[in-house]
């Protein structure tokens, strides 16, 4: 699963660095071979790890939050639509 | 004004969300297809897509990220590489496919990456140009610091 790979390399390789130095930054996880890619933005951070190794498969982490994106609505973007469930933080 | 202002008009939905008409598509423009979008502030991403909307628009693949939900739990999503088309602007950026999803949802980020500012009415909502907000802002700046002129016989005003 690549999420969960990337969540731990990030966590073993990169968080601790990262946090003290890179904060709101965003971060693109390559599970292939474990090199990781600083961005300003989404975007930023994604093409150029993709740039890198077009074939690689990548995790999208934001320094220092628990999320990459947040989102303060739960509408109906809800698993029932009916509750706050999916209000990210 | 020199600057023309470059407005696009949007509309607001049943239960007053701001919505505006985008095209998106993914490798090629030949993929496009029209999507009525609600924009969120709320929301930090680009473009959020129903993940079953998204397959038709050939929109490629980088990986995932994790969102983590009110109790903790972290949920993976996919991510993919895809374009927004407004008024004839392409913008890119990285869209969030969401299974839950009944229609798209704009964020912050395409915001940003568009160079646009929302405005928000009773009759409905404007995406303006960040540069015609700038040269309306610094001209109200101007009016604002320029001292008004008090004829030196004039008595002041709300004095019994």
């Amino acid at each position: 699963m690549i999420a969960k790979l990337g969540e731990d390399i990030y966590r073993q390789k990169y968080q601790s660095e990262y946090e003290a130095h890179h904060l709101g930054k965003f971060v693109a996880i390559n599970v292939r071979n474990q090199q990781a890619t600083l961005g300003e933005s989404p975007y930023e951070a994604l093409e150029q790890a993709k740039a890198a190794d077009p074939q690689g498969l990548f995790h999208l982490i934001r320094v220092g939050f628990s999320s990459a994106f947040q989102i303060t609505h739960a509408y109906e973007y809800g698993n029932s639509g009916s509750g706050p469930d999916w209000i990210f933080r | 004004m020199a600057t023309p202002a470059p407005v696009l008009t949007g509309s607001l939905d049943s239960a007053g969300h701001p919505t505006i008409k985008i095209n998106v598509y993914g490798l090629s423009e030949q993929f496009q297809k029209e999507f009525e979008a609600m924009i969120d502030t709320g929301f930090t991403g680009f473009l959020m897509m129903p993940l079953t909307e998204s397959f038709p628009l050939a929109l490629t693949l980088y990986g995932t990220s994790s969102w983590t939900l009110a109790g903790g739990t972290l949920q993976p999503k996919l991510l993919a590489f895809g374009t927004v088309l407004l008024e004839g602007v392409h913008t890119h950026g990285v869209i969030l496919l969401e299974p839950n999803a009944s229609r798209p949802l704009l964020g912050m980020e395409f915001l940003r990456e568009s160079n646009k500012a929302l405005v928000v009415s009773k009759a409905g909502c404007f995406l303006i140009d960040e540069g015609y907000m700038n040269a309306l802002a610094q001209q109200h700046a101007q009016q604002t610091q320029q001292p008004t002129a008090v004829p030196a016989n004039k008595p002041p005003q709300n004095q019994p």
